[in-house]
């Protein structure tokens, strides 16, 4: 089997505060493979972002953060090697889209300042055509009157639509998208997904979606890990998950998400505990219907049957 | 008084610095040792007996009669403890630190004033021989009084007059804007001579016609907080509650509106000392012979062939006006929202 | 008929230049009537800029409505005027706001931020306040001890439980909650929707639930308005809306949608959202409508029905067996 394009081992990132080091994930491992969409899916506070920023090596202050394990990218690691590499391999063969595009964008340069500036970066020649097609490529009608346009003149769909067109003017091998769509309206959501998907097929890019929407999981991701409070508590192929997801959190989530055909809800009991309430053992005990005596121990993580990559992190067996 | 969560930990975050508290305790002795000054800056004992019977100078007035003298006026303490009859009769006597009064003029001594520090002149004398320490004291109470007050009163007026423009808004606001537009450009230096010239100069009347145009900076930025803040869902809230706008003004906004102006309130006091004192070294602040560091910057520049006169000064107005930023930055750290010095 | 809103406008006008001229207005809600049933939920829904807010803010009165007006209870409410401290028609109406963060004054405590609305229309004295306070509390499922706590000590989800205690305080006859489960994390988002749903039960209130999320509305709502541009597109049971939409739209939303069956990718819908300035003249939604021909440059009228629908060629309903 071919070596993972993006290999993530044990990455554990704690934050240092003024008494102690905040463990915010533990052990987070997962694999990308060449032009897959993989996500990583999981509420507020569960560390999907943080670990996205660990991977892109934009965390806010790599002084202040603890970060132990292996991020491996085409068989270098990033974090042992030197800083310059990173910035290197950003915007050529690693790139991200973030939230909100209105902030990721600079307010006071015109878009095509800004994707030409990708080149001037990398001390490659500016080659307005290219520009031109990669915003045809999104999807763009006019591509010359948002070149000229600003930031604030865009509609949201538009801005985001910018950002990946930028995000894939050197052709990257992965693409890190954090929340790409949450900010805008379900019409324009599935008009940026299809371009995401169609671009993936096209170019072969792999995408790492981060996402707390189990509806783009289900119609575009590969795969999946399902974090919780710092740690990946699933992992499994779509399918495989929608047919039978394992962990009872996962359980928990898809029974909680409102459907269309009016089921009732079930909501999940308690809240997410901070990360300064991390326990050793299974972090989601405290709220699981089918807590035992041993979920006070560090979960096992058992492999689920008939796909050795898929596994839960969890005490229970199977069927429930 | 009752000390919300959100104040107590902006207290702490304060404290986490370590100049910024030091130089806080540092200007809060400092400034209020100067408004005691006279108990302990004086050419009058502060107490003494003679023949028996306890005088307390600093605090009741003896006129010259009272120690043998012909005089009804006020006695010249320092004349008679130079007098051995005097002295005679006296059993004990405390005198305040610096035994010399910024007014009074030392005229004795071989050399014309002014003097080089010596002994009983610490810092030595101006050029009218009076006492530069004692001057360099009274000129920091009067100084940082006036600061003080000056941040006062244009603090208020800002935040009524931003305050109701930005709460307020549509024509009020308007209409506001346009005179503070006018106002603003009216010069202020000229304005201060010439009202200054027709009115006399009192530490009061300074204070008036400076306060009537520093407001205008910081009512801008009132302004804003208070546009900004009648936006906030909790506001809005209240609005839809049936809450009157009098009380949404007073209970909601304006104790939110008042935590960044507290950031501003030590760079207002420094600006306030650095305006004081370049007035009265234009010579059109404060009286002479009322002392001042204005006034003695002027004599210092003067009378560089006395150099105790412009470097004690100046050391001065350096320390004070670096303790007060070293505080101000301690106040930025306290409201920045992510936390103090970790 | 607890609530009746009549052929509201609002607009924003745009200023520039110089003199501050008017250069062109927003047209952010165009004659929308609506009515509510005592104890019932209606569900507003409509992509960013279809003007669902605004509607919802001008119903409480925090906007200004150009033309129109609402009734509550049979009684028009004078929306222009300042409000006055104790009004009671005012108060059978509160609102629910999304972002959780700015939604509690940070300088109060929980107790004071509960206790000022009922002081304010006497509707408790300072004696049993806290009394009154621990009862609202209970009613969000919240602990009466976090009374003395600040804002900053909870989550966005039981931010979310004080705002609605909030609004409860005042005995309110309708809820208007305005993208509330929006900026919470599903499992928040369902405890918050079920505690709604309580209440809807246990109290007897009656809500406007405004969201951009479908199935959201479908959980809570018995009738749904679609809004797009600042009309309505369709409305009707909430049921019928879902199984058979007619308006082209509403079929645009529903199938935007990731569903979780792979097999039933979204459909997009083509082009973009026309500005607010300058809506397009007769159907809104003709630009990227595929029925769309010239019947559409006439503006069409809602149905006045129990399901009705503003559209020249409106889907054929799907017939449910």
């Amino acid at each position: 089997m071919t070596s993972p394009l993006l290999k993530v081992k044990d990455l554990s990132l704690g934050v240092k505060t003024s008494n102690h080091l905040l463990q915010l994930t533990d052990r987070v491992s997962f694999d990308i493979g060449e032009g897959e969409m993989v996500a990583l899916v999981g509420e507020s506070g569960c560390g999907k972002s943080i670990t996205a920023m660990a991977i892109a090596g934009l965390l806010p202050d790599p002084n202040g953060v603890k970060i132990e394990g292996e991020v491996v990218f085409e068989g270098k690691d990033l974090w042992k090697g030197n800083p310059k590499d990173w910035q290197n391999l950003r915007a050529s063969r690693l790139s991200m889209i973030f939230q909100e595009p209105s902030s990721a964008l600079n307010p006071l340069m015109p878009v095509s300042s800004q994707m030409a500036e990708i080149f001037t970066l990398k001390g490659r020649p500016v080659d307005m055509q290219h520009l031109r097609r990669s915003l045809d490529e999104v999807g763009i009608p006019d591509p010359d009157r948002v070149l000229k346009s600003y930031p604030h003149e865009l509609s949201g769909g538009m801005l985001q639509r910018v950002m990946i067109a930028m995000a894939l003017l050197l052709s990257p091998k992965l693409i890190i998208a954090d929340e790409p769509t949450t900010a805008l309206d379900v019409t324009v959501q599935a008009q940026v997904m299809e371009i995401l998907t169609k671009l993936q097929k096209d170019i072969g890019t792999a995408i790492l979606l981060i996402t707390h929407n189990l509806g783009l999981v289900a119609q575009y991701a590969n795969a999946l890990n399902v974090m919780y409070a710092g740690r990946i508590v699933e992992r499994a192929n779509t399918r495989d998950f929608l047919a039978k997801p394992l962990h009872p959190y996962s359980h928990g989530l898809l029974k909680a998400l409102p459907r269309l055909d009016g089921t009732p809800l079930e909501a999940i009991p308690g809240s997410v505990p901070s990360p300064d309430k991390f326990s050793d053992g299974c972090r989601f005990a405290e709220r699981c219907t089918h807590r035992k005596e041993a979920c006070s121990q560090p979960p096992p993580w058992k492999v689920r049957s008939g796909n050795e990559d898929g596994g839960y992190a969890c005490i229970l067996e199977g069927e429930r | 008084m009752r000390v919300s969560e959100l104040t107590r930990r902006r207290w702490q975050n304060f404290r986490s610095l370590p100049r910024a508290y030091i130089s806080l305790i540092l200007l809060i002795i400092s400034f209020l040792a100067s408004l005691a000054s006279p108990l302990w800056i004086n050419d009058k004992p502060l107490i003494f007996s003679w023949k028996s019977e306890i005088y307390t100078p600093i605090f009741n007035y003896y006129p010259d009669e009272e120690f043998g003298g012909k005089f009804k006026t006020e006695a010249n303490y320092r004349k008679l403890f130079e007098n051995h009859k005097f002295l005679e009769n006296v059993s004990w006597s405390i005198f305040p630190i610096i035994a010399h009064d910024p007014l009074e003029q030392n005229l004795t001594g071989e050399e014309p004033p002014p003097h080089a520090p010596s002994q009983s002149h610490l810092l030595g004398t101006d050029t009218h021989g009076r006492d530069v320490l004692a001057r360099l004291i009274y000129g920091y109470r009067n100084g940082m009084s006036f600061s003080l007050l000056l941040t006062l009163i244009t603090g208020t007026l800002a935040i009524v007059i931003g305050g109701v423009q930005g709460y307020l808004g549509g024509k009020v606001d308007f209409l506001t804007q346009r005179f503070i537009e006018v106002w603003s450009s009216l010069p202020f230096l000229y304005v201060v001579i010439a009202i200054g010239s027709f009115m006399g100069r009192g530490f009061t009347m300074l204070l008036i016609v400076m306060s009537i145009f520093s407001w205008i900076g910081l009512s801008y930025y009132m302004r804003g907080e208070f546009l900004k803040l009648k936006n906030q869902n909790y506001v809005l809230a209240c609005r839809v509650a049936g809450i009157s706008n009098r009380r949404i003004f007073f209970n909601h906004i304006l104790p939110n509106a008042l935590t960044p102006l507290v950031t501003f309130i030590p760079f207002a006091i420094i600006g306030g000392i650095t305006s004081l004192t370049a007035l009265d070294f234009l010579g059109f602040g404060l009286n002479p012979p009322t002392p001042s560091w204005g006034e003695l910057l002027a004599i210092g520049l003067d009378n560089r062939f006395a150099p105790w006169i412009s470097i004690s000064t100046v050391m001065a107005l350096f320390f004070a006006l670096l303790l007060t930023a070293f505080v101000g930055e301690g106040v930025r750290e306290a409201f920045d929202p992510k936390g103090g010095k970790n | 008929m607890i609530l009746e809103a009549r052929n509201v406008h609002c607009h924003y006008e745009i200023r520039g230049g110089l003199l501050g001229r008017r250069k062109g207005a927003v047209h952010a809600v165009n004659g929308v009537s609506l009515q509510l049933n005592d104890g019932e939920a209606l569900g507003i829904v409509g992509e960013s800029g279809c003007g669902k807010s605004t509607l919802g803010r001008a119903l409480v009165g925090l906007e200004p409505l150009q033309k129109g007006e609402v009734i509550l209870q049979g009684e028009a409410l004078n929306i222009n005027h300042r409000h006055e401290e104790g009004k009671s028609a005012r108060r059978n109406l509160q609102m629910i706001f999304q972002d959780p963060v700015t939604s509690l004054n940070p300088r109060l405590t929980i107790f004071e931020t509960l206790s000022e609305p009922m002081l304010v229309h006497h509707l408790c004295t300072k004696t049993n306040a806290r009394d009154r306070v621990a009862e609202l509390l209970k009613k969000v499922e919240l602990g009466s001890d976090l009374m003395d706590r600040y804002p900053h000590a909870f989550s966005g989800g039981q931010r979310q439980r004080i705002s609605i205690a909030r609004a409860l305080s005042l005995n309110p006859k309708v809820l208007i909650c305005d993208e509330v489960v929006s900026a919470l994390d599903v499992s928040v988002q369902t405890q918050i929707l079920q505690l709604l749903q309580k209440l809807k039960k246990e109290e007897g209130m009656s809500l406007i639930f405004i969201s951009h999320d479908l199935a959201v509305v479908r959980q809570l709502c018995e009738r749904l308005m679609v809004l797009y541009l600042g009309g309505v597109v369709e409305q009707g049971p909430s049921q019928e809306i879902f199984s058979s939409p007619r308006h082209p739209y509403t079929q645009a939303l529903l199938d935007a949608i990731p569903s979780l069956d792979p097999n039933h990718p979204p459909k997009l819908l083509k082009g973009e959202r026309p500005s607010a300035e300058e809506l397009p003249l007769g159907c809104s939604f003709r630009g990227r409508c595929d029925l769309a021909d010239e019947t559409c440059l006439n503006t069409p009228n809602l149905k006045s029905s129990n399901h009705g629908w503003a559209c020249h060629h409106p889907l054929t309903p799907v017939k449910r067996s």
